[in-house]
């Protein structure tokens, strides 16, 4: 018979306890009430309603899940950047048509106009499509993500130019939100478990599930509120990601969000960035991210096993962000360099090295160039890129074209809103088409 | 084998539907095979020890039972005592003392010919099953009847969700629930138990780790941390260490009650004590439990002089700071305890001589109470910077920013020249959280309680996603796992 058995009342501190009125009389109470036994078909009963209702509730949340991440428009990918990005990815290049990929984070994403390096190139005439697949807040799993994507649709000539940053400090996995859960289980070849069955629940589930799917967005979604209240303006830029879609990223996949200098922006960059190192970066800024430089490597092996000609690229900060970064993440430009040289050397890559200016009218805050700093170094990256044509142009056309008068004015500061040498949006919003797993 | 771990859950699964098929009689002998399973996943050399020190207590808990003779009783009690504290000892303090050796040594100017330290690991829950079996070896010598077999007593030790970090039961408080073998829990004991483990859950999963977070950074390097981030960080770490343990807590209450054998209550809203003393009888309540009848009350308790008590009160919080680990953090844990502690009992005798019959009416004055409660807070989230520093300088650093008051001004408003309050926010939720605990268990007993047990079902499956939706990227084992 179902009872609730007894406990002991004779501790001596129990009595004391019980004086007092401190003590916890449900330690102690002699518990002898019993319930009714219920009969087999009253446990069964209770069992069915007990898993339906446990069903009931996972469908409910589900369906919770789905609204709190279809308030704004769904991204299919961990956000509606990466959405962008993986829609330019999937567009088939022309058969044969060489291209240059510009891999990174927020930095090249919205430093690296890619519409004009390409326009430059085509000037010095080299028919490359010059794309930009970078996205902010990624890590270098989604990046080699969407560059495998964007491989299976144009696998033509290609070259890489992929973004190393200051440390990652600003795309710790568990801060980054680039392509979530489906993504990431895609690329780690779905999950850790040695067992298939449980290999394809886990698929099952990241797949059709919001809630396994985009547990990082909503869990953001979620805390949104409280962080919202707390801090109102320098989150603007997290709700921009997470609340609003990002409509103006250019036709090759710039996605200039600033268009100007902003002081204020400056300091609440650094503010958020402080607390960001402190955060996920206590110790060192480059130990500390070790796992984004492990997948660095990858990189590196990806563009070594497919004999892709691939360059480094180090793109400016803002004076006063490179200061407060060397006190915060204890790492000098110097060091960095040299670490950055190291990698390049060991892997017979090119570094363009464009992180010193002194320019603070470039950025659009700490560490992110506006749109007159994004024609400037873009012009700059186009620069080197012919310069050491050899290296990285030749290889792909096959030839060197003559000149040709410039399509793009590349003088003149660029309105964020209306991305010069702007394309049809039709091939922007054409569908997605997701690949099936491996 | 963690709680927080598709292991710990398959394990509960499998031992719970064993025990729901077995008769009553074998149900605890196959939970002692199970607990050792639980064991053994962490290490196996271990049970060897914890089958070592069980045997000697037992036989020795036997031959006090038998024996008439005074003076050979209490020569048994105290070799049982010792050999479990020199298996403690070994474990968990052979290189402390191998430390102030070596800092004696170099003091007088003497050679060392001692190993620095020795490579050795520590039994998971010694702590807890040593003191548990002392508790065992008192009993029976103040007259209690022992296990009548080597299994039973075992069973005691062993029972998996007391194990590792307690509460610490009484022999006397889980042997009448297995004596007779255990039956079938009540349905509402299921759900009581179910209710627990989802709490605990929440507890561990959602603000524990989460505080974790913000507590780890600053105490791993806090010279490099700003006053606001300091502030933040020790309430953080108070949040932490309150939520894990009770978490803990809750989900072997929980995890026990599914096989329907209750385990004590081990936290009392600690953080609303109203003088340090209430808060040792909230904290933690199987451990002052324990101290109280075997340590404090041997000691001569209160019943005489002043100095006498605090001394005593001092002595026995000294023990408790040492208990919880090797080190000079946790003595320095201990003498802070045992200052703060003997302090009140000096303050309330003070107090009395001073306002005489009037004392009443002070104590219970809304302004007096509010006070009392507001110093005891600070003290209490103070001492999670003993606890939780990894040496006393950075103990020194962390209190060095807690008094910069200015600096912690100029921070704040730093902070809101770029409108950003959130550690301000942090501060001020972590001191929401670990205050209102009586008033949300108020709160959840008349809106949750009354509720069919289908709904509470419901509610649990979403607070089970919630924990698995807001849990940090890593979960960290539970604090007291290393005591």
């Amino acid at each position: 018979m179902p009872v609730e058995t007894e406990t002991n009342a004779n501790s001596p501190i129990a009595a004391d306890l019980s004086r007092e009125g401190k003590g916890h009389p449900e330690v102690f109470k002699v518990r002898l009430r019993t319930s009714r036994a219920p009969g087999r078909s009253e446990t069964a009963k209770r069992t069915l309603i007990a898993i339906a209702a446990v069903l009931v509730a996972l469908a409910f949340c589900e369906a919770l899940a789905r609204v709190v991440i279809c308030i704004t428009k769904p991204a299919i990918y961990g956000n509606q950047e990466m959405d962008a990005k993986m829609r330019l990815a999937l567009t088939p290049l022309p058969k044969d048509k060489p291209c240059i990929y510009f891999l990174g984070t927020s930095h090249t994403s919205r430093g690296v106009y890619t519409d004009l390096i390409e326009s430059r190139l085509k000037d010095k005439g080299y028919d490359v499509e010059v794309r930009n697949l970078a996205c902010g807040g990624s890590f270098p799993s989604d990046e080699l993500f969407i560059l495998q994507h964007a491989l299976e649709k144009s696998p033509y000539r290609f070259s890489i130019v992929y973004e190393c940053n200051q440390g990652g400090f600003a795309a710790q996995p568990n801060y980054a939100f680039g392509v979530g859960a489906l993504g990431k289980s895609l690329y780690y070849k779905n999950t850790q478990s040695n067992w298939p069955i449980f290999k394809k629940f886990d698929l099952w589930m990241k797949q059709h599930l919001y809630l396994v799917r985009f547990r990082t967005i909503l869990k953001q979604r979620l805390t949104a509120i409280p962080k919202m209240v707390f801090s109102p303006n320098p989150i603007v830029w997290e709700r921009k990601k997470v609340f609003s879609v990002q409509d103006d990223i250019s036709p090759q996949g710039w996605a200039p969000v600033y268009p100007v200098y902003d002081a204020k922006m400056l300091e609440k960059s650094i503010a958020i960035r402080k607390v960001q190192v402190e955060y996920f970066n206590p110790d060192d800024g480059l130990n500390s991210s070790r796992e984004r430089y492990y997948l660095l490597d990858r990189v590196f092996d990806f563009a070594r096993y497919r004999q892709v000609p691939m360059t480094m690229l180090w793109l400016p900060l803002h004076p006063k962000m490179r200061d407060a970064f060397t006190a915060q993440m204890h790492v000098t430009d110097e060091q960095l360099t040299k670490k950055f040289q190291r990698a390049a050397a060991l892997e017979k890559v090119d570094l363009i090295d464009l992180h010193i200016t002194q320019n603070a009218q470039y950025f659009a805050d700490g560490d992110h160039l506006n749109a007159i700093g994004s024609v400037e170094i873009s012009n700059k990256i186009a620069d080197q890129l012919l310069a050491n044509s050899a290296t990285h142009l030749d290889p792909l056309i096959g030839k060197k074209a003559g000149d040709a008068k410039p399509t793009v004015d590349t003088t003149l500061p660029v309105d964020s809103k209306t991305p010069v040498n702007a394309k049809s949006p039709v091939e922007i919003n054409a569908p997605v088409e997701v690949d099936s797993p491996q | 084998m963690n709680f927080i771990s598709t292991q710990f859950v398959i394990f509960m699964l499998v031992t719970w539907g064993l025990f729901l098929v077995l008769p009553p009689r074998y149900r605890w002998q196959m939970l002692l095979a199970a607990s050792y399973v639980f064991y053994a996943t962490w290490s196996i050399p271990f049970v060897a020890v914890i089958l070592l020190t069980t045997s000697v207590d037992y036989l020795a808990s036997k031959i006090l039972y038998a024996n008439a003779s005074p003076q050979f009783r209490k020569m048994t009690l105290w070799t049982a005592i010792v050999v479990n504290l020199l298996v403690l000892g070994y474990f968990k303090y052979f290189n402390f003392f191998l430390d102030i050796n070596a800092s004696l040594l170099k003091y007088l100017g003497v050679a060392n010919t001692m190993p620095k330290h020795l490579e050795i690991l520590l039994p998971l829950g010694i702590s807890y099953y040593t003191f548990e079996a002392i508790s065992y070896l008192l009993d029976v010598y103040r007259g209690a009847k022992p296990a009548p077999n080597w299994l039973s007593y075992n069973f005691y030790i062993m029972y998996f969700p007391h194990l590792i970090s307690g509460p610490i039961v009484r022999f006397n408080e889980l042997w009448p629930q297995y004596k007779d073998g255990i039956q079938n829990p009540a349905f509402a004991r299921v759900g009581k138990g179910l209710e627990l483990l989802v709490l605990g859950y929440m507890f561990k999963l959602i603000i524990a780790d989460n505080c974790a977070g913000i507590a780890d950074p600053v105490f791993a390097k806090p010279e490099a941390a700003t006053v606001l981030g300091t502030y933040t960080a020790v309430l953080a770490f108070a949040g932490q260490l309150y939520f894990d343990f009770l978490g803990y807590t809750h989900i072997a209450r929980g995890a026990s009650l599914m096989f329907n054998l209750q385990l004590p209550i081990n936290f009392n809203h600690p953080l609303n004590a109203d003088n340090m003393a209430d808060f040792w009888k909230r904290w933690q309540i199987s451990l002052s439990r324990w101290l109280h009848d075997y340590l404090y009350v041997p000691l001569g308790g209160s019943r005489k002089y002043l100095p006498r008590t605090m001394l005593n009160v001092f002595i026995t919080l000294m023990v408790a700071g040492i208990w919880h680990g090797a080190g000079w953090i946790y003595v320095v844990l201990g003498l802070y305890f045992g200052v703060n502690v003997a302090g009140y009992h000096a303050w309330r005798r003070l107090r009395k001589k001073l306002f005489k019959t009037k004392d009443k009416v002070i104590v219970n004055h809304p302004l007096y109470v509010c006070a009392a409660h507001i110093v005891t807070f600070t003290l209490i989230v103070l001492s999670g910077v003993f606890f939780r520093s990894t040496s006393v300088q950075n103990e020194l650093v962390v209190f060095d920013h807690l008094i910069r008051f200015k600096k912690l001004f100029e921070e704040i408003a730093a902070a809101a020249r770029v409108d950003n309050f959130t550690e301000v926010g942090i501060c001020l939720s972590m001191i929401v959280i670990l205050i209102s605990g009586p008033y949300v268990v108020r709160l959840y007993e008349r809106l949750y309680q009354p509720m069919p047990y289908w709904v509470k079902l419901q509610t649990a499956t979403a607070a089970l996603l919630l924990c698995w939706i807001f849990c940090a990227e890593y979960i960290p084992p539970f604090i007291y796992f290393q005591f």
